[in-house]
């Protein structure tokens, strides 16, 4: 509900990111949220992907046929979970209709990009959080508190992984070097990038190396990198490694994982946000069903809080409340994103 | 090859007798194991020699030269920096040389001593103990079965308490430091794994302020000749870290993982109302088995089909990848390697 007791209204942006429909079950659960969804880019998916009005219906919610139409039904906030490279101009539209904004990661597939939407956000008074649901977790919260009490001393390294398969069959976008931005390195950095850009409240990283390969689905014939490896320095010395490859199976039981280790001078700490699970084996293979925290959940909440306690933006005057990740932290990541990618491409540390 | 030489020369003969140089951590390591292996033992060390023998029931000797003279072969467990130098005496000796890794601390003395075995006909075993461990060892095997296809992605983390204040290892001169001493297992690692070297970039966290014993990690990203991409991580922690070692090897077919915390053949806990927690896990099976006893009786090659072997070809392309890593560190540019089993597979 807003502060007057209607409803707020919440608009979905595109079906393209695989999340949507689990943005889609979390919103259906809350009270005193309307949802209305388009997705008018569908036809350019492959047809054997479920996309517009027959996912909307699949997913149970109403649906309109234009961005026009979204836009038009003044919703409070919009969830833009389209392919990479139209989340710039989505934010822009967004934000020029009045609209509160998460945005799916990376927050751009191009530091400009990122940079103009940021500033047309700032400009139209708008919310710009970047949909990063990692540092939501309970085990997250745990790890920064114990970092945050010096529990573990000076943090010296992190090492992150991100392992997923590859997004080829639900959505062929993911691999598109132009709709995605690239492949695994656009994908699979970010999530463990924002984790240590928590950890470190904003520490920009200064330089990055990454090595990519094509090993890994080579039989699809995939365009883009399915494998990486980055490594990152920040200013203040702290060293991080992330592995963003696609490495896992086709035939693994679930998505893939993430773990995150940090190493400090008094000790260790690692968290698996994704490890808890019942497992089994059935007629296809092994069970795994995951019953860690939802994630997706609470970071919608943190967002529409924001939304209730900003009121309807206002041009030129920033939000009561702005929820984190925002569009700076996106930068951040999206940055290191970017210079992982010239470093792969290169052979050589690019400096951020 | 000289690897076909010495020991096996008179393979079919009984144990013999070893010259032990060195009397330290890695000596009663070794010592233990010849023991079982029912090698008698000569021991020859600057410290610590007549502790150890005496321990076990065996000789010293009183000099280099004594040793020398008496041995059928040589196993140096000696501080780090004076390995090669003893190797190359040993060889020049005509001795067969079992070295603790890592082989020496520069590339150069490191293709000394593969020069001076090659010169005299000699074996040298580098002892790389990591490839005599069962995860390792299983995770190798079913890479050449080719149960995960082509290698695309691996990774390899060691962690361990960084070394006591004032020994030898935390002196970077004597033992090269977390690079020569912990990450070299996973770099012949990486390569064992992955197959020969083409690029290495590496990072190191900053120094602890006021810390003597060298707390940090590496991380050391590699490239690979097969087109694998892989990272290192060597972590050296406060007193008291448990050790773990990790790895997750990833190809077109599939991947293994390991990693020795996650274990728990036998899981005790006996809750203490006065003291701390006391909780328990154990691999039994992986703890029983000694890959010290498995490397050393691999040199002898009493079971040849069986284990997996290290040259000395291996021990120098660790040094060269440990010496790649210290200066990529340095520099902070990206080295490019030459291993030289790829320039020999060219040539031929």
């Amino acid at each position: 509900m807003t502060p007057s007791g209607r409803p707020l209204k919440v608009a979905i942006a595109s079906f393209a990111h695989v999340h949507a429909s689990a943005y889609i079950r979390a919103l259906q659960k809350m009270n005193g949220v309307e949802l209305l969804a388009s997705d008018p880019d569908h036809k350019s998916a492959p047809t054997r992907e479920l996309r517009g009005r027959a996912f909307a219906r699949r997913n149970g919610v109403e649906y309109a046929e234009t961005y026009e139409d979204l836009f038009a039904w003044e919703p409070d906030a919009v969830i833009i979970t389209s392919e990479n490279s139209r989340h710039r101009e989505l934010v822009e539209r967004a934000a020029h209709a009045g609209v509160h904004i998460l945005c799916e990661k990376p927050l751009a597939t191009e530091v400009a990009d990122g940079e103009a939407m940021i500033a047309a956000c700032e400009r139209a008074g708008s919310i710009l959080m970047l949909a990063y649901p990692v540092r939501f977790s309970p085990a997250f919260r745990e790890l920064k508190q114990l970092v945050d009490s010096g529990s573990l001393g000076i943090p010296l390294s992190v090492s992150g992984t991100n392992n997923g398969k590859v997004p080829l069959d639900s959505r062929e976008w993911f691999v598109d070097p132009v709709a995605a931005g690239g492949g695994a390195l656009v994908d699979h950095v970010v999530h463990c990038a924002d984790l240590i850009d928590v950890l470190t409240e904003g520490e920009p990283a200064v330089k990055v190396y990454a090595v990519a390969n094509q090993v890994l689905h080579a039989d699809k014939r995939v365009a883009v990198e399915t494998g990486g490896l980055v490594s990152i320095e920040y200013g203040s010395g702290l060293v991080a490694s992330i592995d963003c490859s696609w490495s896992e199976p086709d035939t693994a039981p679930t998505w893939g994982g993430l773990t995150f280790q940090v190493t400090g001078s008094h000790g260790s700490a690692e968290i698996a946000p994704f490890a808890s699970h019942v497992g089994g084996s059935g007629p296809d293979g092994q069970i795994y069903l995951g019953i860690g925290a939802d994630l997706d959940e609470l970071l919608l909440r943190t967002f529409l809080d924001a939304v209730r306690h900003s009121g309807k933006p206002t041009p030129g005057i920033r939000p009561s409340m702005i929820p984190q990740p925002d569009g700076l932290s996106g930068l951040r990541t999206l940055k290191i994103m970017d210079a992982a990618r010239v470093s792969a491409q290169h052979g050589e540390p690019a400096t951020v | 090859m000289s690897r076909t030489n010495g020991p096996l020369a008179d393979a079919g003969a009984k144990p013999r007798l070893v010259g032990l140089i060195g009397a330290g951590r890695m000596g009663r390591a070794h010592m233990a194991a010849w023991g079982q292996l029912g090698a008698s033992v000569i021991v020859f060390a600057h410290e610590g020699a007549a502790e150890l023998a005496g321990r076990h029931g065996v000789r010293t000797a009183s000099s280099m030269e004594q040793l020398l003279s008496r041995v059928d072969f040589v196993d140096i467990v000696t501080p780090s920096d004076t390995h090669a130098e003893f190797a190359v005496t040993a060889i020049e000796a005509g001795h067969d040389v079992v070295c603790e890794k890592p082989l020496a601390l520069s590339t150069s003395s490191a293709l000394a001593v593969q020069t001076a075995a090659e010169l005299y006909g000699r074996t040298v075993f580098p002892a790389h103990v990591v490839r005599f461990t069962k995860p390792n060892i299983a995770a190798h095997r079913a890479i050449q079965k080719g149960r995960i296809g082509q290698v695309a992605v691996a990774r390899f983390h060691r962690s361990t308490a960084a070394p006591f204040p004032g020994s030898w290892l935390s002196d970077d001169a004597r033992s090269g430091g977390i690079v020569f001493d912990l990450m070299i297992h996973d770099l012949d690692q990486a390569r064992w794994m992955c197959g020969a070297v083409d690029s290495v970039y590496a990072v190191r966290s900053r120094p602890v302020p006021g810390d003597a014993s060298g707390i940090c990690t590496v991380h050391a990203t590699l490239t690979h000749a097969s087109g694998a991409i892989s990272q290192v991580t060597a972590t050296w922690g406060p007193i008291g870290t448990q050790f773990f070692s990790s790895f997750s090897i990833a190809g077109d077919l599939g991947v293994i993982r390991h990693d020795s915390r996650q274990i728990s053949e036998l899981s005790i806990d006996i809750p203490d109302a006065g003291g701390s927690p006391r909780l328990v896990r154990r691999a039994l099976a992986a703890a029983q088995h000694n890959p010290y006893l498995s490397e050393l009786e691999a040199f002898l090659q009493l079971r040849p089909t069986l284990d997996p072997r290290v040259t000395c070809e291996d021990g120098v392309e660790a040094v060269r990848l440990a010496e790649a890593v210290s200066r990529a560190i340095s520099s902070g540019v990206v080295t490019q390697l030459h291993d030289a089993s790829q320039a020999e597979m060219a040539v031929r």
